[in-house]
């Protein structure tokens, strides 16, 4: 049977065959009524693209993140208070117990962020970078550490906290930073 | 040619020094060497490498890296790759034995813990790269040879892991300027070569033989030095040499070569031993040959 010609009486099955037929979204576009009327969105000829007044961006507006959004949320707390007890290391040279509980608190916060991110698949590069600062910094007192160490590691965090959503090209960047402020990376290798 | 321990006072003839790739490799060689290198490197304010080293630190270092991750997640345990390494592993392939993640027993807190952390630096140092030689340096590196390996050596396979291949440059296929720069300093290749020809038999290692004979065939065929296996590889350490020139100070851990390499270029040659005993030491021309001989 013809389904152009169809009473309204045929059977539900029938109705059925219509709604799954293949060619029915024809009739959306108007084809079937009107033959040679192009609209933007017939038969995927890619009319609609080239009519389209605007191009389409070059790059998302919003970077596609490859970690989710509460994983790298979690991370901030720890990167920041890194930041700010790395802040006193630096900064309390006339205090040196105050800069010998710093680092140790540095150091806590950055094994609570090794616990938090180790073993994830997506957070490798982060973890990689977590294990190469705990290396930095494994050492027994501050003094073993120069300024320019220091300024490293601190310049490093600064950067994981502005953005924890670390890849293997950015942690490329960051352990090449740290080894030109002369930190050690490889050590615990060796 | 002598070499004498270096004390603290010594004061280096130029602010720059080149390091050849067996410096390269010091930084991954623990405690014993630190201390000695961070000193060496500290007396000077500018420091070069050929980027042709990129070859030789990714065929040892990185090679090596690639090795241990792989065994390291097969036994799933880095206390059984040590083990594997010291008791397993024939002596032929005892160039394996590099590395004691010293530091990671340290860190770690738990034998999972503990490999999972040298798991991470394994990766981080094959993810890095060639980059490291890069990142110790001072830029632009000395880059005669425009070694194109040293750049893609390092590969990203399917499943994301990266692999470290070894060279198979075929002079078939040029992809760099091996034979340019062998041209262009053809002189000094040829003074290398007259100076290991003249030495007693007691100096000649088997490299310097292999320079000699290398640099006799490409005196007559820059090209042969276009094919990995049997040309350039064969020339290594003379090429690194070579390409330092303009450098009056070269660092290496490699004495036996770089004592007539470092003559013929008119260098100082500072030489680290792996004995920590013996310090730094400095090259002087004109005596005995050995570093173990006296000075240390």
């Amino acid at each position: 049977m013809n389904r152009d010609e169809g009473t309204g009486a045929d059977l539900p099955v029938q109705r059925h065959t219509i709604t799954t037929d293949p060619f029915a979204y024809e009739s959306v576009s108007g084809d079937r009524w009107a033959p040679g009327i192009e609209t933007p969105g017939s038969r995927c000829t890619g009319e609609a693209r080239r009519r389209a007044v605007s191009e389409p961006a070059a790059k998302p507006a919003i970077p596609s993140r490859r970690t989710p959004d509460r994983a790298v949320r979690k991370r901030r707390p720890y990167l920041k208070a890194c930041l700010d007890d790395l802040e006193r290391v630096r900064n309390g040279q006339e205090d040196p117990i105050l800069r010998g509980n710093s680092l140790a608190d540095v150091k806590d916060h950055l094994q609570a962020l090794w616990e938090l991110v180790e073993g994830s698949p997506e957070s490798e590069a982060f973890e990689e970078m977590v294990n190469v600062l705990q290396v930095a910094l494994c050492v027994e007192s501050p003094e073993a550490l120069t300024p320019g160490q220091l300024e490293g590691v601190r310049s490093v965090l600064v950067k994981m906290h502005e953005d924890p959503d670390v890849d293997d090209q950015t942690a490329n960047d960051l352990t090449q930073e740290l080894i030109r402020s002369g930190v050690d990376v490889f050590r615990e290798i060796g | 040619m002598s070499f004498v321990r270096l004390d603290d006072g010594h004061h280096p003839d130029s602010p720059e020094v080149f390091l050849d790739t067996s410096i390269h490799c010091c930084f991954l060689k623990g405690e014993t060497l630190r201390p000695r290198l961070n000193w060496l490197l500290g007396l000077f304010s500018w420091k070069g490498a050929s980027t042709y080293s990129k070859v030789e630190y990714g065929n040892v270092i990185l090679a090596a890296a690639q090795y241990y991750l792989r065994k390291l997640r097969e036994l799933e345990s880095v206390r059984r790759l040590q083990e594997h390494i010291s008791h397993v592993l024939p002596p032929h392939q005892r160039e394996k034995r590099t590395w004691a993640f010293s530091l990671v027993q340290t860190l770690g807190r738990t034998e999972k813990d503990r490999t999972r952390r040298a798991e991470a630096s394994l990766r981080r140092l094959l993810k890095l790269g060639t980059k490291a030689v890069d990142a110790r340096c001072d830029s632009p590196l000395a880059d005669g040879t425009s070694c194109h390996w040293g750049k893609t050596g390092l590969r990203r396979r399917r499943d994301g892991d990266y692999t470290w291949k070894t060279p198979n440059c075929r002079s078939s296929n040029r992809a760099c300027n091996v034979d340019g720069f062998f041209v262009e300093h053809r002189q000094t290749f040829e003074s290398i070569k007259r100076e290991i020809d003249a030495l007693e038999a007691d100096m000649l290692t088997d490299e310097l033989r292999q320079f000699s004979r290398v640099i006799g065939e490409a005196l007559d065929n820059p090209s042969i030095l276009l094919d990995y296996d049997h040309g350039c590889k064969l020339l290594a350490d003379a090429l690194i040499a070579v390409d330092s020139k303009g450098y009056r100070s070269f660092a290496t851990q490699n004495y036996k070569e770089s004592q007539v390499l470092t003559k013929v270029l008119g260098q100082r040659c500072y030489y680290l031993p792996n004995n920590p005993e013996r310090g730094v030491q400095i090259l002087e021309h004109g005596a005995a040959n050995s570093p173990h001989s006296r000075g240390s």
